[in-house]
């Protein structure tokens, strides 16, 4: 299971969102750190097929972005995503697992599997426009998994949710990491201070940082800080 | 057989826990299902406003040609854009409705869903077409080819203007935007029809060929483009 | 219909599975097989309907195991008693004494006959798939069926069970 990223650029005409960034992945939790504009989310969304690098490769065990394939093992959580009007959170998975490819028996067991696992099955019925912003937000990591992905990417997944979902969530983040790659982005540092076992910093859309984060090295967020001051002090 | 008779057999049977379920499950390559069966499902996921729309533009121009037949033509003219802002508007979905990353991001991706779409609204509009056809035509006392010009015009009109602010400007507004354009071209062609009878006479059939050709390939393009706006930016 | 037909593969594989256990009396024999004989089904055969779907399934199933009988000469196997489960907390004791009398009447049936009893009450097999899979009509396995169930409930008479 690997994922490599390989020069990969996004260049848009009057600049440059993301510079160059090589990685390879394997089984395992990554943070991705960045303060915003830093080309966290369309690195992302370039991981996920969305947007097409202007140079360089990505590929999973050997597929390339672009191919279904690829799609196949991918689970995705943007950081905002709507819904159909009148959809119910049961609707909203199923309609994305006819997406994914999943047949209907298969897919309403799946569905129900994961609404329990992110404590929602109650809300099974019930309209998504009634749901408060952390119900959403659990909606949204029980579809990236409807096809039990190898690989997920996922965008700002803390936001909007409160700190006793925060802590379910890095714990629950932690067991999926055992068999998959799992890369999520943040500008949060104490969310993946504990539960990454790699960091990957960003900044001006190049790859600053790459490696473990052991306690000894010092307090990350003071070192992540100080890439800012330093910015500032450019200006 | 009573039921805690079968579910003691369900224990009696009851293997150790088998290890290698999960890895296995991943490893293989599962299929998915066909493009006919998820076309089917988008089927099901088109709103019941777009049906009940073409229903009522059928019913209303029965009506027309039952009860005000000479001006069978106009309204018939006038209800060939809100047909085609049907296609239009459900094209627009995932775009107004924030879906379309999400959907993106799975194995049929957002192309699939807009072919679908695409596909399915415009195969009903046709057999829409081809059923108010001669009606026209019977009632009007025109022949199939001005006829079937005289519909068609507005609807492409509609189809490739539409598609055309979709592309443009994304979101809800763009989709209002449509609805405008669309009410526009309708009330346009209402009142071309009572206002200018000149146009609808045998000589300048050649100029609403030429505009029905134009508009069809120019709605062809904008289709194509819009799926083609679908893959990875 | 439209030409495709649905294993949902999670729940068959568990199924499968405690098919091959069920003859083979191995974990390790049970799930290599039942991998194979997914692999197979995917490799070579497209099933018209859900019913052909586990007829085909369960044939593969049946002919690997066959094989491993051959090769490993495990026709005793079956015989082998199944590893009783831990006892659930809250198991009153007239569950574990029912559990022990289904137990008891079920080993006194012949190996095809606890098979049947397997397939469709345990595996909820549909009726058509298990006529295909043994080969005889519907109205065949009705009978066969109704003639366990009663070999079965008399046993469990037999046992002490109300």
């Amino acid at each position: 299971m690997k994922l490599v990223i390989d020069r990969v650029s996004k260049q848009y005409q009057n600049r440059i969102a993301v510079d160059r960034v090589s990685a390879t992945l394997q089984k395992g939790v990554y943070g991705l750190l960045g303060a915003n504009g830093a080309g966290k989310t369309t690195l992302m969304r370039m991981l996920c097929g969305i947007l097409k690098p202007t140079g360089g490769t990505i590929t999973f065990d050997g597929i390339d972005v672009s191919e279904e394939a690829y799609r196949a093992v991918l689970g995705y959580l943007p950081q905002d995503f709507g819904y159909y009007p009148e959809f119910s959170a049961l609707d909203f998975l199923l309609y994305l697992a006819a997406l994914k490819g999943i047949p209907k028996a298969q897919a309403k067991r799946r569905a129900r599997e994961l609404l329990a696992l992110v404590s929602l099955q109650e809300a099974e019925k019930k309209k998504i426009k009634t749901f408060s912003g952390g119900m959403k937000q659990r909606l949204g990591i029980a579809q990236a998994l409807l096809n039990d992905p190898k690989l997920l990417i996922l965008d700002e997944p803390t936001a909007g949710l409160d700190p006793k979902e925060r802590v379910r969530f890095r714990d629950f983040i932690q067991t999926l990491g055992k068999d998959s790659i799992v890369l999520l982005s943040t500008h949060i540092v104490s969310d993946i201070e504990h539960i990454a076992d790699e960091i990957l910093m960003m900044k001006a859309g190049q790859l600053i940082y790459r490696g473990n984060w052991a306690h000894e090295k010092g307090d990350l967020e003071e070192f992540y800080l100080q890439q800012f001051e330093e910015e500032g002090t450019h200006e | 057989m009573r039921r805690e008779v079968r579910e003691e057999l369900k224990r009696v049977f009851e293997p150790p826990k088998p290890q290698g379920k999960r890895a296995f499950l991943r490893a293989l390559a599962q299929p998915r299902i066909s493009i006919l069966r998820f076309a089917l499902t988008q089927l099901g996921y088109i709103r019941r406003w777009s049906w009940a729309v073409s229903v009522m533009i059928f019913a209303g121009s029965v009506a027309a040609s039952v009860w005000s037949p000479s001006r069978l033509l106009g309204i018939v003219s006038a209800f060939a854009p809100l047909l085609a802002l049907t296609v239009v508007t459900e094209s627009g979905r995932s775009e107004s409705y924030e879906m379309a990353e999400l959907e993106t991001a799975t194995r049929f991706s957002l192309r699939s869903v807009l072919l679908a779409r695409l596909g399915l609204l415009g195969l009903a509009n046709l057999v829409m077409f081809f059923l108010l056809l001669p009606v026209v035509v019977w009632r009007q006392e025109l022949g199939v080819l001005r006829a079937g010009l005289y519909i068609l015009l507005p609807y492409l009109l509609t189809a490739f203007a539409g598609l055309w602010v979709l592309r443009r400007f994304r979101g809800r507004e763009a989709v209002y935007c449509c609805v405008g354009v669309a009410a526009c071209i309708s009330f346009l062609a209402a009142m071309l029809f009572e206002t200018v009878p000149q146009l609808y006479q045998p000589d300048m059939v050649s100029w609403w060929f030429a505009g029905v050709l134009a508009l069809g390939v120019g709605t062809v393009r904008q289709c194509t483009g819009i799926v083609r706006d679908s893959l990875a930016a | 219909m439209l030409g495709d037909c649905f294993v949902d593969m999670e729940e068959q594989y568990d199924k499968i599975y405690r098919y091959c256990y069920f003859r083979l009396r191995s974990r390790q024999a049970a799930e290599d097989i039942t991998q194979e004989t997914f692999l197979r089904y995917f490799e070579r055969y497209q099933c018209a309907t859900s019913e052909q779907t586990l007829r085909c399934l369960y044939t593969i199933a049946r002919n690997l195991c066959v094989d491993e009988y051959r090769r490993d000469s495990r026709e005793a196997a079956w015989a082998q008693p199944y590893p009783y489960p831990e006892e659930e907390k809250g198991e009153g004791d007239e569950q574990v004494l029912t559990s022990l009398l289904v137990r008891a009447a079920v080993a006194s049936l012949e190996q095809d006959e606890q098979e049947l009893l397997l397939l469709r009450y345990v595996n909820e097999v549909p009726i058509q798939s298990i006529a295909q899979f043994y080969g005889i009509s519907r109205f065949a396995v009705y009978r066969r069926l109704a003639a366990v169930t009663k070999r079965f409930q008399a046993a469990l008479r037999k046992e002490g069970f109300g």
